[in-house]
């Protein structure tokens, strides 16, 4: 079953003269329960397209499909509540509040949306990730690492039918980076969730189902 | 050492820094410029207090100049001149006084006058020109209006005096006049040298030489140092340098020395700068922390590449100093503006009113004002230069806004909710919250206390200490604070007069007199432990002639009052007695004593009650009373001055008429039926013009206009003030809130990445603005009461007519606009700074 799908999905930049093509005519489709990689060189137009398949960003054309319905007929705050219901992001800098603990960074996105935390499943992850013992402490007392295990966890929070990683391991050196990823990996399958993770990394990207190259904002292969 | 010139490159740096922070700037600009504004109307109101009471002072003195000398002979004249320690040098010529049948009530004094002595004594004509010659005469209004002499160049003028014993009869040509002066103690009339000369010669030898006391031809010189300061020394040293007797006369213009300070005005004053300094330094402070915090990365960055900490310090400093450069002369400009507009209003309910005002704008006070407002900038940034100073490369880079990052672990898991995150985001820099939440709560405290104050003046209260009647009429000299009192004037035809107007339900007059008091022994011993105990309050020149008298004459000065049956009913008792047994009293062998003072241990008393008192009445005459009560004539219809220790004696009308038969009325009080009010008000102001001119009416309507005057200054300048303040404190909380939002930009588009609706995020950040208001409202209710009502019954005990009432009617008033503004700067300044879509914010913050 496809879960996520775009259609000739375009992304320019300026104006006609001096027009940036980010994205130029992008179709392609991923099944549920993939773990999809998208490799490309910086400024190939990668980071464009996972904003538009979370729905951060608009197109200039075409559409992004998620379970088969068109994300961008929705309006601004249906979109960021479809968005924290449906997806959940990784950045490459963990992006955690300062203010709140690791638990209260964690529930966040459940909370924002009125729902009863699920401990039983959060516990679940929290064991997984290994952050048992670090449920109290801030965001700036715990090692890279463990924020973006942190990140992960928030990700996977609101048991979101995909994840999409931002370069998750490029603050991180090769150790750290291969057990976050199989933590994601391991998490994603046991879940059932979808990942498309970017990464400029190759070796990280052969930890992947499928490999999707991107090359000035065209697919070069593997859709 | 080498001495390395990296002025350039810190100077740079500076400016490269100030361009970036074009926000700060402009709030820092503001702020100061507030600041400015606040000290410079301070100063110029202050200013120019001073300056109208010297000026006043002066008026009454009668001259400007810093000093003189009396009664010289040509001789002596000559020798000043040539004093180097004199600047301006000046001098009249005595002849005689006026004694024109019309100048009876008017003490004129004729004499020549040099143009520049004339200007010293504030009458030099502001018509026509000096006499110059011949039959000339230069004079002031009020001595044309005595003589009946119309103002007109050329006028002539009649005039009667008697010099070296003999006496003329002369018609002068008005030359010149002036507005004169009616508080000053004489008027003077200039004749032409040339007349003058025909008349006397000048003085040959010093009147102490001749034991004449015949002083028509001497000189009387005036002169100016080059500063007003030890008068009375500079005088000395030109008195010695001249080789001038002892008995050679000098004046020095207290005007200048006697500025006594006043420690309630200096505490005032002191009070002031601290509290203007105070709110300045807390949003100076907050801008250049704030600024610093948040360009820790770029301060650590330069330490890396081997900037010093004395230079970072510097850097931030040298910002400062240009922001002062740019935001000082606007506030002073602005300020001189205000103190223009405020000095009116302040001098309105002093006792300068009728005086003249001056509105000082000399440039000292421009000068302190920024000497201030540099102070409090400099004070202000010590802080975040320190900080911008010690920061170590490293920790700069991982620099968040939490402060320590050592924060206690919570113990339970609790549900994160926008309220409590609203609240860990405005506590997120303990030291920013605070210091915004400080600088709004002291403008509210203020206004409160503003408020208290105000509504604390009790109107009742006001008019019972200045009037105890509708009408009351009396001398004029009775309400002036300083000068001479004319306590005989109302008179039995005044009397008759006033009882024939329509409605009058009360009528009567209050007598008064004052004499030596020859104290019983019992009396003397208190008086002395009096001197004793409380004498160190008294001036010491008065103090001494008190305990000299006490001690070699026996006596003491005290006041004796004659009233009637109405005013003795207001009298207010101390002691067991409620009321006075008016037929007891007016048998005429009773008397009723004021205490000396009342003070928390009880009365201190001259005399006790049942005890004998001889009053002395002059001339010898003398007569026993037993004391029937101790009590105080009301303030309103008292004489209004004291000797500091003088019995007041009151007794009952027909036996001080007894004993003073000449004596007249020092003032009468009338009521009048409602409805007769106005028109007893216009009858008694015509009286009062026409038939005894020497008579002034004051209503209680009056005195209720002066109380809303005075009600009305506290409120502009206090409004005024806490007005500014709280613009500080809001410019402070948008300062506050707009760098956080930009420090912030990253975390919440993250925030909606993940799933925050930006209904979600405006209502966190209202909540972080509301949170400022909930802890400024919380402490301006319980520590600003505290203070308030500290203050409140201070300045009780100052003011008589303040009851204090606890009120936060206008913290009530001001919570709506200050919840608006909660709301609104966020959800504006968010619009403004995060119009940019989340990816983009994203992607610029990394």
């Amino acid at each position: 079953m496809i879960i996520l799908q775009t259609e000739q999905l375009k992304k320019y930049y300026g104006s006609k003269e001096t027009i940036v093509k980010a994205l130029d005519d992008v179709n392609i489709s991923i099944e549920n329960g993939e773990f999809v990689s998208i490799v490309g060189t910086s400024g190939s137009g990668k980071s464009t397209l996972l904003h538009l398949l979370g729905g951060l960003d608009r197109p200039s054309f075409g559409k992004v499909l998620v379970d088969g319905k068109d994300i961008f007929a929705l309006k601004d705050d249906e979109l960021t509540i479809f968005r924290r219901r449906k997806i959940g992001f990784v950045f490459q800098s963990y992006n955690l509040i300062p203010v709140l603990s690791v638990y209260e960074n964690i529930v966040l996105p459940i909370e924002l949306d009125g729902n009863r935390v699920d401990e039983a499943y959060l516990k679940q992850i929290v064991d997984m990730l290994g952050l048992k013992e670090k449920l109290h402490s801030y965001p700036n007392q715990l090692s890279g690492g463990q924020q973006q295990r942190v990140a992960i966890a928030r990700a996977l929070a609101t048991k979101p039918a995909i994840i999409l990683a931002d370069e998750p391991t490029g603050n991180l050196d090769t150790k750290t980076s291969l057990d976050v990823l199989s933590l994601l990996k391991v998490s994603s399958e046991r879940f059932h969730q979808t990942v498309v993770m970017i990464t400029h990394n190759e070796e990280i990207a052969q930890m992947a189902d499928r490999t999707i190259r991107i090359e000035d904002g065209k697919i070069i292969g593997g859709e | 050492m080498f001495h390395v010139n990296n002025r350039k490159a810190i100077a740079m740096i500076s400016k490269g820094s100030m361009k970036a922070n074009r926000l700060r700037n402009l709030m820092a600009i503001c702020a100061i410029a507030l600041t400015a504004v606040l000290f410079t109307s301070l100063f110029t109101v202050g200013g120019s207090i001073l300056t109208s009471v010297e000026h006043n002072t002066m008026r009454q003195v009668g001259t400007s100049a810093h000093g003189g000398f009396k009664f010289l002979t040509q001789e002596q004249y000559d020798k000043l001149t040539q004093d180097p320690t004199i600047k301006e040098l000046s001098y009249d010529i005595y002849l005689a006084m006026g004694e024109n049948k019309a100048l009876k009530n008017v003490y004129t004094e004729i004499r020549y006058c040099e143009d520049l002595a004339a200007k010293w004594r504030f009458s030099y004509p502001d018509v026509g020109d000096m006499p110059r010659q011949g039959k000339e005469i230069a004079t002031s209004d009020v001595v044309l209006d005595a003589l009946g002499v119309p103002h007109e160049i050329g006028a002539e003028v009649p005039l009667e005096f008697t010099v070296h014993g003999k006496q003329y009869k002369e018609v002068f040509t008005l030359s010149g006049y002036w507005r004169g002066d009616p508080v000053a103690v004489s008027q003077s009339v200039w004749l032409s040298r040339e007349y003058v000369d025909s008349v006397t010669s000048i003085l040959s030898v010093p009147l102490y030489e001749s034991g004449s006391v015949d002083i028509a031809g001497s000189i009387n010189p005036a002169f100016m140092f080059a500063n007003p300061w030890d008068l009375e020394e500079k005088v000395a040293r030109v008195k010695a340098n001249c080789d001038f007797s002892d008995f050679v006369n000098e004046g020095v213009n207290w005007a200048y020395t006697a500025s006594e300070i006043d420690v309630t005005s200096v505490l005032l004053l002191v009070g002031l700068i601290l509290l203007i300094g105070c709110s300045g330094y807390l949003i100076i402070f907050n801008i250049f922390y704030i600024a610093v915090a948040r360009d820790i990365r770029f301060y650590g960055l330069l330490k890396t590449i081997g900037t010093t900490a004395k230079q970072l310090k510097r850097i931030v400093r040298r910002q400062a100093l240009f922001l002062c450069f740019l935001g000082t002369p606007l506030g002073l400009l602005l300020g001189a503006l205000i103190g223009r507009f405020l000095v009116p209003v302040v001098l309105s309910i002093t006792d300068l009113t009728e005086f003249d005002m001056v509105v000082s704008v000399h440039p000292i006070i421009f000068i302190i004002a920024a000497i201030f407002t540099v102070l409090t900038v400099l004070i202000s940034c010590r802080k975040p230069c320190h900080i911008a100073g010690i920061v170590s490369p490293i920790e700069a880079i991982r620099y968040t806004e939490m402060a320590g990052g050592k924060k206690k672990s919570k113990r339970r898991l609790k549900k994160v909710r926008l309220g409590t995150m609203a609240y860990e985001n405005v506590f997120r820099n303990q030291k920013k919250a605070l210091v915004v939440i400080a600088s709004l709560s002291l403008s509210m405290i203020l206004l409160n206390g503003v408020y208290t104050l105000v509504h604390g003046f009790d109107m009742d209260k006001f008019i019972a200490n200045s009037i105890i009647s509708d009408f009351q009429v009396a001398s004029p000299s009775l309400y002036a604070p300083l000068g001479y009192l004319d306590t005989d004037v109302v008179t039995d035809a005044d009397m008759t007069a006033f009882a024939a107007l329509p409605g009058v339900t009360d009528l009567e007059a209050i007598y008064f007199k004052e004499n030596m008091h020859i104290p019983s022994e019992a009396a003397l011993s208190r008086v002395n432990e009096m001197m004793a105990v409380y004498g160190e309050e008294i001036n010491p020149m008065y103090r001494e002639e008190i305990v000299r008298r006490l001690s070699e004459e026996g006596d003491m000065a005290a006041h004796i009052y004659g009233v009637g049956p109405l005013i003795c009913s207001k009298i207010s008792l101390y002691g067991d007695q409620s009321s006075i047994d008016w037929e007891k009293f007016n048998t005429g062998n009773y008397v009723i004593v004021d205490p000396f003072r009342v003070d928390a241990n009880g009365e201190v008393l001259y005399y006790e009650v049942g005890e004998t008192v001889t009053l002395q009445f002059g001339n010898g005459r003398e007569k026993e009373y037993e004391v029937l009560a101790i009590g105080t004539v009301p303030y309103a219809v008292s004489a209004h001055h004291s000797h500091y220790i003088d019995p007041n004696f009151v007794l009952p009308e027909q036996e001080f008429m007894a004993q003073y038969p000449e004596a007249l009325g020092m003032a009468a009080i009338l009521d009048v039926e409602d409805q007769y009010i106005s028109s007893a008000e216009e009858w008694l102001t015509a009286y009062c013009d026409t038939v005894n001119d020497q008579l002034q009416s004051r209503s209680a309507k009056t005195y209720e206009e002066e109380f809303q005057t005075t009600k009305m200054m506290f409120t502009v300048v206090g409004g005024g003030l806490s007005g500014v303040l709280g613009v500080i404190g809001i410019l402070n909380f948008v300062n506050a809130m707009i760098t956080s939002l930009i420090a912030r930009r990253r975390e919440l588009a993250m925030l909606e990445s993940i799933g925050m609706t930006s209904r979600q995020i405006q209502t966190t950040l209202c909540l972080e603005g509301l949170y400022y208001i909930l802890f400024t409202v919380g402490i301006t209710a319980t520590i600003g009461a505290v203070i308030v009502q500290f203050l409140a019954q201070l300045l009780g005990q100052q003011i008589g007519y303040f009851t204090y009432r606890f009120t936060v009617v206008p913290v009530l008033y001001c919570l709506p606009w200050l919840v608006l503004i909660a709301i609104l700067v966020p959800l504006v300044s968010n619009r403004l700074i995060n119009r940019q879509s989340v990816v983009e914010r994203l992607r610029q913050a990394e």
